[in-house]
Order: C-alpha cells, then sequence, then structure tokens
C-alpha cells in the first residue's frame, strides 16, 4: 500500500515539526490504521501551491494564518486543484467565522493552537473514517 | 493526571446554569460553562472535555447547529442535550427532557467514561528548537518596538502565541494574545508600547529561565 502523503504548512519551522512528530507517535503506538507517512514541509503559501502541485498529497495540515497569503484562500484553491485532499485547518483563533469560513471552502476538520495529542488524533481518526467509507463506497 | 471528569455545559439560562453547574461539582466533576453555541464549539476544539451537555435554544447559534458543526468536524465524543421540547436529530447521543430531572442527569453522567487523553509529545530537540526561535523572536519584537512597528509586532506576538502554549509557557501564550488583541485594536498610544515593554521582559524572561535549566 502507498504510503499517505501528508504536507505540512505554517511558518513556524517548530511548529510542523511538533505536528510531524506527534503524528509519528500516534502511529507508532498503534493509534492508526497506517504505520507511517510521506512528509512535505512548507513555510509560505507559495511553497505550499508548488509542493502541492509536485506531490498531490492525501492530507494537508494549513495554518490559517500565513506570512505571504490568506491560509483559507489557499484551502479554497487547494480544494479546486484536488477536491479529495483532506485539509485540516490549524489556527490560533477559533471563532465560530473562522471555522465556518474553512468548512464552507471544504475543509475536513479544524483544529485550534496550542496542538495537543487529542486533537491531532482526532483530526486523522477523521481521515481514517472518510478514506474507510471512501473504499467502502469504492467497493460497491 | 487528574482523575476527575471534565464537563462542558452550555446553557443561556444563568439560573439554571449554576445548577447544573453544582451539580456536577457535587457529581466531583470538573466545569465549564458557557452561555451560547458559539463558545459551546471553540470551548470543545480545545478536546479537554470527556462530556458535553447543552441547551438547545441559544443565542449566536443553537444547540443543534452547534452539535453538528462538531460532528461534521470530526467530534466524536459524547453530546447530551436538553430540551423542553421533543426534538429529532441525529448527533447527540442523549436527549434529557426539560424539566431535567437530576437523578437521570446524574446516572447519564456517572455511567459515561472519561475520554482516553493522549499527551503530546515534545522531543528535547524540539525544545531546544523552541527556545532557540524564542531568542529570535524576543530580539526581533525589541527591534520592532523600538521603531514602533506596530504590524511587526502583532506579527510577532501571533508567532509566540501559538506556540508558546505548546510548549508549556501558558502565562506567555495568554500575554501575546492579550497584547495582539489590543495591537489590532488600537493605534500608536503610551499605554500600548507599555505593555509592549513589559511584554518584552516576561519574554526575555521566558527564554533565559530555559537556559538555566
Amino acid at each position: 500500500m502507498r504510503l499517505p502523503k501528508i504536507l505540512l504548512v505554517d511558518d513556524v519551522d517548530y511548529s510542523r515539526q511538533l505536528l510531524r512528530n506527534n503524528i509519528m507517535a500516534l502511529a507508532d503506538s498503534k493509534l492508526l490504521k497506517y504505520s507511517n507517512f510521506n512528509f512535505f514541509n512548507a513555510g509560505t503559501a507559495i511553497d505550499a501551491k508548488l509542493l502541492f502541485r509536485l506531490h498531490q498529497p492525501d492530507i494537508v495540515f494549513l495554518d490559517i494564518e500565513l506570512p505571504d497569503h490568506s491560509g483559507l484562500e489557499l484551502l479554497a484553491q487547494l480544494k479546486q486543484e484536488k477536491p479529495a485532499c483532506f485539509v485540516v485547518m490549524v489556527s490560533g483563533a477559533s471563532t465560530l467565522d473562522n471555522v465556518t469560513q474553512s468548512i464552507k471552502l471544504g475543509a475536513a476538520t479544524f483544529i485550534v493552537k496550542p496542538y495537543s495529542g487529542d486533537k491531532i488524533l482526532a483530526a486523522i481518526r477523521l481521515l481514517e473514517k472518510q478514506l474507510n467509507l471512501q473504499s467502502t463506497l469504492d467497493a460497491v | 493526571m487528574t482523575t476527575y471528569k471534565h464537563i462542558l455545559i452550555a446553557e443561556d439560562d444563568v439560573f439554571l446554569l449554576s445548577l447544573l453547574e453544582a451539580q456536577c461539582n457535587g457529581l466531583n466533576m470538573e466545569t465549564c460553562c458557557v452561555e451560547n453555541g458559539e463558545q459551546l464549539i471553540t470551548e470543545a476544539l480545545s478536546y479537554k472535555y470527556d462530556i458535553i451537555l447543552t441547551d438547545i435554544q441559544m443565542p449566536l447559534c443553537d444547540g443543534i447547529q452547534a452539535m453538528q458543526i462538531l460532528r461534521r468536524l470530526g467530534y466524536d465524543r459524547p453530546i447530551f442535550a436538553m430540551s423542553a421540547d421533543r426534538i429529532n436529530c441525529a448527533g447527540f447521543d442523549y436527549i434529557l427532557q426539560k424539566p431535567v430531572d437530576i437523578d437521570q442527569l446524574a446516572e447519564l453522567l456517572s455511567q459515561t467514561p472519561q475520554q482516553h487523553k493522549v499527551q503530546l509529545q515534545i522531543s528535547s530537540e524540539l525544545t531546544a528548537l523552541f527556545y532557540q526561535n524564542l531568542l529570535l523572536l524576543s530580539q526581533d519584537f525589541s527591534t520592532a518596538l523600538h521603531n514602533e512597528d506596530l504590524i511587526l509586532m502583532r506579527q510577532i506576538c501571533h508567532k509566540i502565541k501559538g506556540g508558546a502554549a505548546s510548549f508549556g509557557l501558558t502565562n506567555l501564550s495568554q500575554l501575546a494574545d492579550h497584547l495582539q488583541q489590543r495591537l489590532i485594536a488600537e493605534t500608536h498610544n503610551k499605554a500600548l508600547f507599555e505593555e509592549g515593554r513589559q511584554f518584552l521582559l516576561i519574554l526575555q524572561r521566558s527564554g533565559a529561565k530555559n537556559e538555566t535549566t
């Protein structure tokens, strides 16, 4: 089976690394269906778009506030290019407006910073549920 | 680690809310109370709660909408509703009739297990990286403050806020959040720069604290 590809978009280096370490920790402790992932990193919206086109990731963790662009606009563009992509919006502010805007533009879920193990687990579990549903539908 | 169950209660009737809070405290639960659906969503997304108990009719966003948004985002922990009317919608784990039968509520809450909690893993390399970055940010902040560059100050606060909380510096994160809000809402003024100077001192001290450990 091909490893799922994850694109991490955040302008803070250690934030991306924290996320990556914790996704791998969840996988290592057998809390996830997958035991490994391929990771790609982007610190800006421009890099994110390039890497997205190049690697066609299955999952994107996308910070809503990027230095060069709005994460919400980038979300809309990514969903247009690959509608099946599972996008997790990440934000320091969980206002209802941010949440509903993200859903409207196609985000699968929303993580409010600071990160916690439970938040990351919930996001990946949702992804696995949707992939299961998809494979059941494909089999029919 | 605490053995208390954490419950989030949403109810716009303040009297009923304090009654429910007292009831849950009596059952040895840690409570957090909110008064509308918007607060319910933002609090629930902290994933700190074992149980959510919500009213249906609330301002800004009602209990059904809030539940549906949370479910859509993959929130799969128990959500109980309280309603005077019969409601028929999927997504709640249980619907209590209002007025709430306190014994029934107590029974329901005690039967609901605590959620398994997953700790955030932070390696020492990552912590070191965070403190290196914090040092750079404090230097940048010092320059921005000196130049009275409000935009740069706000951007730095934003970065610190997100990162600091994950690395256990809750206080610094809250201060960064507060200052960031002010930097959005206000223009150049003395009090704002004074808070900026205070923040810089705390920021520098936060970095120094780690060097000694």
